[in-house]
């Protein structure tokens, strides 16, 4: 990209190994253990409950929708509605209501049919608005409803599969990939045609046996769906720079604009499921992984189930204190206890011992790690040196907004500065500052 | 359970600002290794040892300087004072500052002044600004320009170091000619190998240009410096070099790779514009402000008065780093065009106006080259003369020895050739020394008429010099001292050398008797009687008596004799050619005479056609002066002799003169000692130590000699002292013992 720009990437110790070749573990939910589903939606509206306390449900039966978009929500499990409880909802940072269901012990599961016609004469309107009930949301971490990428008027040439899960210690895709290729390969395909996309791309990193080689015999039946790997760099599983990398294309805010839509590999494993199988995400297979946990590991957990169990499944902590992060170590936020539920947008969870580069701390050097390695081509450095001064149009000129918090301009520096930290204070600060300029 | 939750990411590069400055220091800590051990093996121990002191009363200034503002800024909140003490020291990086700074001063640099440097780069470079991280200007640069203001005279080199008493090889070099201008040099005696190699005295750090650039690339492969800067400050300097070099009509690798090794710039490259701190933050502002620097460092050099130029414009460019950021604002990946524009722009601009500069102060050079090469041819005044480097300290004008005596053209001004004239850098002096020079570039052109060991002057004389200011100009500055005779002249104009030279040749004549005379070193008389005489009318017996005085290799200073014949014709006809007769022996060294017989005697100018008897018995007598003198002849050569600036093999003659009724050595005469060039500066200001390892020595002792006692040694001349050792001892191979 020229040399006065960011390289924009950097490979980074993935610590894959971990858990890439373990089998994963499958949680076992108890009778009258319970599940939990947050009653208010990520961006904090509530959502319209469908069932009251005493209903019996069974696995797959709609229980909630969303409010803010449409996004309906299923019971990972069967089992009776049993009164709600308030429990720490890590996603909106305080404790919200639950609604509970405790389990039957039994494994009834309800029957759904998202897509009324059979798979091949779907109209694309029919597949958008079936993966709309089904309430898809996206599964690589974002948690975006699905069906509103495909609502777009924008020409679309490719979808993009993304599979290159360039968080380290996650591995959650690998092994889905590995396990399920016709899942994610079929999955691709309906995608296309509710993209209206002529071509689809799936995309690995290099170096992940034996996907390469299932994948090419899977894809032998869908000669306009490619196999791409993609060099171990993070943060490769980023929109803009998988799309680059891929199409050498660019866009400014959506992929849209470019003819691409990006899928994470498991969600369109979950579109096949449901609008096949007539399967809701009820269950997830996440990776728990790290130096903090015994037995690091995937699992295959009901979505719901407090986050305490989980780890216990995997051999619990290794000491009284370790660092949670609810994703992987560069973008995860850290949550300061245990006892929120797995929601179907996260993929893994890191568990670290505690970290010492506070000890490494100096003054900024001005080296410019930062500025180099960023992937949306911003300065961190100038970043936070306009938000010290308050300097607000500084900030602008920097397009701050653009940061997506991948975390490369902390990882890089020196002198350990909280420099992402620094970055999402300014973006905060400059949204505030926006909001005041608006209201005037 | 605990549950730690710091802010995103949780992962971090194992790579700290701590490990990336201890390799910094490895790097330099090379660097300064390389230099000590240059210094120890060639230069000699004094310098070796400097070398190393300075370096640590650099780091005991500084390291004292942050413990004492960290003492001031303590507070007993803060926790243990050991520990703050201890990680202000450490992050702070005063120490890499204090390398730097260190490696930037000569080895000769008084010690208290690096301490005082040391101090003001770490207080008033650094803490001032709030140290580490907030600085604006490069520490080690700041102090590297308070030493230079401050104590500049403290840096001049000591007797001996350098070929140019009181002059770095860089200030030699760049006053010579244009300056930076022409990048011949000879002038400096240093070879373009010698230069990228380090192999000259000048500051600790910066000599070994081939290692500083073999380091940055390490550093940059390593990531602990940033290869942008230096790669645009090096080709900035490497691009306006070769247009300058196109415009100046020089050999243009020559000039690039002179401009590179000279003065400092690589390790300004590599240490001093790569600090992150002081530079901008962006790739892009990196590269940019590697260009100003380049463009500033080239119009320092050639425009400027200082003669290194690095450092100031590394301060420069430092200061216009936060415009520079301001400008790279926004996203690095746009605006590809237009960045690359200044950065191009800067660069034409560089080329423009330096070589422009340069071309023009060429220019100027050549013309008055060419206009001092008229003259001279004009006024047909003989051959020029090439001889050994005037010592400065016989020149008193504080003007020529601040800009130093570099070049000149000598030539002779009376037909005795016993007055030389000298040009150089401007002035006109007429002594009777020893002088190397080609002539330079003509600022001014001063006049000197200095005479060595004051002599007496006659009234006449005395008359003749005040006349002489008439004879020139009026307007004129005089200077007469009592101590030496010495008039001065400033003209303002190179074109009157014309009539001054006129009035000079005119002025020899008055002073033909004034000339100095070398060192008495041995005065023998001798005598020889004749039975009968012919040329004695009454054929009596006749005494001849000489007496001879030589200068410490034996060569004739004086002849004076007695009677060497009774009158009449004779007398007459002797007289009138003993001058003929005189001269003829002055061109003689000892050995020859006692070599010549009277049968070689009789197809020489040592006899007069007519008095055969009386010439036969001088040099009977100058015979019976020598008796008791044996002479030995005898050679060494040495195959690679590295003080020959090609390496070629080297022989020198020595003829050795060995008193026999002591079996001890009178003297040594040396032909060939050196090349020339700076050994054989070195080889003529010692002589007499190098002699004296002989002189009134027993041949036995001599013969017995392993290695060059320490009388005779000469640092900076090893071989040439070895070879004098061996060819003694060759010579005295055939010497038996009586």
């Amino acid at each position: 990209m020229g040399i006065f720009s960011s390289k924009g990437h950097i490979h980074l110790q993935g610590h894959k190994e971990e858990t890439k070749h373990k089998e994963a573990l499958v949680y076992q939910v108890n009778a009258q253990e319970k599940v939990y589903l947050p009653l208010v939606s990520p961006r904090g509206t509530p959502n319209t409950v469908l069932v009251s306390v005493g209903a019996k449900v069974k696995k797959g039966e709609k229980v909630m929708v969303r409010t803010d978009f449409y996004v309906p929500i299923f019971a990972p499990i069967s089992g009776r509605v049993v009164a709600n409880e308030k429990r720490y909802n890590s996603v909106i940072g305080r404790p919200t209501d639950h609604l509970v269901i405790e389990s039957d012990g039994l494994q009834l599961e309800a029957e759904n049919k998202f897509l009324s016609a059979a798979n091949l004469q779907a109209t694309r309107a029919d597949i958008i608005s079936a993966i709309k009930e089904a309430g898809i949301v996206g599964l690589g971490g974002a948690g975006f409803p699905t069906f509103i990428k495909y609502e777009t008027d924008k020409p679309i040439e490719y979808v993009l599969i993304n599979g290159v899960e360039c968080e380290p210690y996650l591995t959650t895709d690998y092994q889905f990939m590995r396990d399920y290729v016709d899942k994610v390969v079929q999955g691709a395909a309906l995608l296309l045609r509710a993209a209206a996309a002529n071509k689809g791309v799936i995309a690995i990193k290099v170096h992940k046996e034996p996907l390469p080689e299932l994948y090419q015999a899977a894809l032998v039946n869908y000669p306009q769906i490619k196999l791409v790997e993609v060099p171990d760099l993070y943060p490769m599983g980023w929109e803009k720079t998988l799309i680059k990398q891929v199409f050498k294309r660019e866009y400014e805010n959506l992929p849209a604009e470019c003819g691409v839509i990006v899928n994470n590999a498991q969600t369109a494993a979950a579109v096949y499921d449901a609008l096949v199988n007539g399967n809701p995400i009820t269950d997830k297979l996440i990776t728990v992984a790290g130096d903090g946990v015994n037995n690091p590991s995937n699992v295959n957990v009901p979505v719901g189930i407090p986050l305490a169990n989980i780890v216990a499944t995997c051999g619990g902590y290794v000491g009284e204190e370790v660092t949670l992060i609810c994703g992987g170590p560069m973008t995860g936020k850290p949550i300061a206890n245990d006892s929120f539920v797995l929601q179907s947008a996260m993929g893994g969870f890191t568990i670290l011992k505690p970290l010492k580069h506070a000890a490494q701390f100096a003054e900024c050097l001005r080296c410019g790690e930062c500025t180099l390695h960023c992937p949306a081509n911003l300065q961190p450095v100038e970043i936070k040196r306009a938000l010290d001064r308050k300097d607000y149009d500084a900030l602008e000129k920097l397009n701050t907004m653009k940061c997506v918090e991948c975390g490369l301009c902390s990882f890089v520096c020196p002198s350990k500065i909280e420099i992402s930290d620094a970055v999402k204070r300014a973006k905060t600060m400059l949204r505030f500052q926006q909001g005041l300029k608006a209201k005037k | 359970m605990n549950f730690i939750a710091n802010t995103a990411p949780n992962y971090r590069t194992k790579r700290t600002t701590t490990k990336i400055m201890l390799i910094l220091m490895a790097g330099l800590f090379l660097l300064w290794v390389a230099s000590i051990l240059f210094n120890f093996l060639q230069i000699n121990a004094t310098q070796g040892l400097n070398a190393i002191l300075v370096v640590f009363v650099a780091q005991i200034a500084t390291a004292v300087t942050d413990i004492g503002i960290l003492s001031i800024r303590y507070r007993k909140k803060i926790g243990s004072y050991a520990d703050y003490i201890y990680n202000g020291w450490l992050k702070n990086y005063s120490y890499v500052t204090a390398m730097i700074l260190a490696l930037c001063l000569p080895t000769w640099t008084p010690l208290y002044v690096v301490a005082v440097g040391a101090i003001f780069a770490t207080a008033i470079g650094k803490y001032v600004f709030g140290g580490f991280g907030h600085n604006i200007f490069n520490p080690a640069a700041i102090g590297r320009i308070f030493i230079a203001l401050t104590f500049g005279g403290t840096l001049i080199p000591p007797n001996g170091i350098t070929a140019t008493a009181g002059q770095t090889i860089t200030t030699v070099f760049a006053n010579s000619g244009p300056k930076w201008g022409l990048a011949d040099l000879s002038v400096t005696g240093l070879s373009l190998s010698d230069a990228w190699l380090g192999l000259y005295p000048g500051a600790i750090g910066e000599t070994f240009t081939l290692l500083i650039l073999a380091i940055g690339v390490a550093l940059a492969v390593l990531k602990v410096i940033n290869w942008r800067t230096p790669a645009f400050y090096l080709g900035t300097v490497v691009v306006t070099a070769f247009f300058i070099a196109v415009f100046t009509q020089q050999n243009i690798l020559n000039y690039i790779l002179v401009h590179l090794s000279l003065g400092g710039l690589m390790f300004g490259a590599v240490f001093m514009l790569t600090d992150p701190v002081t530079g901008p933050t962006s790739p892009y502002g990196k590269a940019l402000a590697g260009v100003i620097a380049g463009l500033l460092t080239m119009l320092i050099r050639i425009q400027g008065s200082y003669p290194e130029g690095v450092v100031f414009a590394i301060v420069l460019t430092n200061m216009v780093s936060p415009m520079i950021d301001n400008f790279a604002t926004g996203l690095t990946n746009k605006n590809q065009w237009k960045k690359w524009s200044w950065i191009g722009g800067t660069l034409v601009v560089s080329v423009a106006l330096n070589s422009g500069l340069a071309g023009s102060h060429y220019q100027v050079y050549a013309a008055e080259q060419q206009n001092i090469a008229n003259t001279l041819s004009a006024l047909n005044l003989g051959a020029t003369h090439e001889y050994q480097m005037l010592d400065a300290t016989a020149i008193e004008d504080e003007a020529a020895l601040a800009s130093g005596l570099q070049t000149a053209t000598v030539f002779n001004l009376s037909d005795e050739e016993t007055i030389y004239g000298i040009v150089y850098d401007g002035s006109l002096a007429l002594y009777d020394g020893t002088i190397d020079f080609k002539v330079g570039m003509v600022d001014k052109l001063y006049v000197g008429f200095v005479l060595e060991k004051a002599q007496n002057l006659n009234s006449e004389q005395k008359t003749y010099l005040t006349d002489l200011e008439t004879l020139i100009n009026p307007a004129l500055e005089l200077k007469v001292t009592s101590d030496v005779t010495d008039l001065r002249a400033k003209l303002s104009a190179p074109t009157e050398v014309n009539n001054l030279l006129n009035a000079f040749v005119q002025a020899g004549t008055h002073f033909a008797n004034l000339v100095p005379q070398a060192e008495v070193f041995a005065t023998y008389t001798g005598s020889y009687t004749s039975e009968y005489d012919p040329e004695y009318s009454s054929g009596q017996t006749t005494t001849t008596t000489v007496t001879v005085e030589v200068d410490q290799m034996l060569h004739l200073i004086d002849l004076q004799v007695d009677q060497p014949t009774s009158g009449g014709n004779f007398e007459t006809n002797w007289l009138n050619n003993w001058s003929t007769v005189k001269n003829y022996y002055l061109g003689l060294t000892v050995g020859e005479i006692i070599a010549l017989t009277v049968t070689d005697l009789a197809l020489t100018d040592g006899a007069v056609s007519g008095l055969t008897i009386t010439s036969n018995r001088l040099l009977l007598a100058l015979h019976d002066a020598f008796n008791g003198i044996a002479v030995y002849s005898g050679s060494a050569t040495s195959e690679y002799d590295p003080e020959y600036s090609s390496g070629q093999s080297t022989t020198t003659d020595v003829t050795v003169y060995v008193d026999t009724d002591t079996d001890t050595i009178i003297t040594l005469d040396i032909v060939n000692p050196t090349s020339g060039g700076n050994f054989a500066k070195t080889f003529e200001t010692n002589i007499v130590t190098i002699l004296s390892a002989y002189q009134g020595v027993a041949v036995a002792d001599v013969q017995a000699y392993t290695s060059i006692p320490t009388a005779g040694a000469v640092s900076g001349i090893t071989y040439t002292v070895e070879r004098i050792l061996l060819a003694v001892q060759n010579a005295l191979a055939a010497y038996s013992g009586i």
